[in-house]
């Protein structure tokens, strides 16, 4: 299973905030099991979605920072708020705001998820920043985050 | 409100602890508290928000203070246990004592000190 849950990534101001778009598809394996007959998209994936999104717009920021290139991974889930349920043909814009980000530290993002200007999700993430210890995860890492900002607008 | 009071606020969400009459100012935040390192993360977030203080990690880690004299052994030396009590305006630094049971013993009224220290310098 490819674990991308965020499908284009429009804009990224570097340290400040991320914009993108998830479109919800009846083809997505998880509504075989969630739930039969009635597709529900599971906040958990909405979650991590806005996690991959947060995710990036550190770790391109630490690079463009001139720091070394860390993973960002979600330490903390706060205040996670599910306002209206999300089902297959939607269009989720995810967006993500710094409200912290300590390069050598920690940082966080308040996020928020809506479908048509209505608010489906909105919380606050914590992330941590780990060494990457192994070309290999270098190399993933990479290239995930060329992939998610193929047609990114980058604002410095 | 004074700081103390304000901290003790602030903590209880944090660490789950449902009523302020469960932490004291002599709370070590280890070892009495039961804090985590991803509980600290949420405590310095939660005082530079609604405290507006900035406090680093290494602050309450008191590396700071471990790199300033010569330890012995890793653990801190008379000058440094000086240095510490007249800090926290304690008596509870002793020579001999590790940079980890600094931390594991690292107070409420100690992390309250280290914000009012921080905002008389802003």
């Amino acid at each position: 299973m490819r674990f991308y849950l965020i499908d284009r990534i429009d804009e990224l101001c570097i340290g400040k905030y991320a914009q993108g778009v998830k479109c919800i598809s009846m083809t997505e394996d998880v509504f075989n099991e969630h739930f039969p007959g009635y597709p529900i998209f599971p906040g958990s994936l909405i979650l991590e979605g806005l996690a991959q999104l947060s995710g990036i717009l550190f770790e391109y920021s630490l690079i463009h920072g001139g720091h070394h290139h860390k993973r960002a991974a979600l330490t903390l889930v706060n205040k996670m708020k599910y306002r209206k349920i999300t089902v297959p043909g939607d269009r989720l814009i995810y967006r993500c705001e710094t409200q912290v980000f300590y390069p050598d530290e920690y940082a966080v993002a308040k996020v928020s998820a809506s479908n048509n200007g209505e608010l489906v999700a909105h919380g606050e993430l914590f992330f941590g920043f780990i060494d990457i210890l192994n070309q290999e995860s270098k190399k993933s890492s990479q290239e995930f985050m060329q992939m998610a900002l193929k047609n990114t607008k980058i604002i410095l | 409100m004074n700081t103390e009071t304000r901290l003790i606020e602030l903590l209880m969400p944090i660490l789950g602890i449902p009523t302020p009459d469960q932490i004291t100012p002599q709370s070590a935040l280890v070892k009495d508290l039961g804090a985590e390192s991803i509980d600290f993360v949420e405590i310095l977030y939660a005082i530079e928000t609604e405290l507006g203080v900035k406090i680093k990690i290494q602050e309450i880690a008191m590396t700071e203070y471990s790199s300033q004299g010569e330890m012995q052994d890793g653990k801190i030396t008379a000058e440094i246990a000086a240095k510490l009590n007249q800090d926290f305006k304690t008596e509870r630094f002793k020579e001999g004592q590790t940079v980890k049971e600094l931390f594991e013993s690292f107070t409420v009224r100690d992390l309250a000190t280290v914000i009012e220290r921080k905002k008389n310098s802003q």
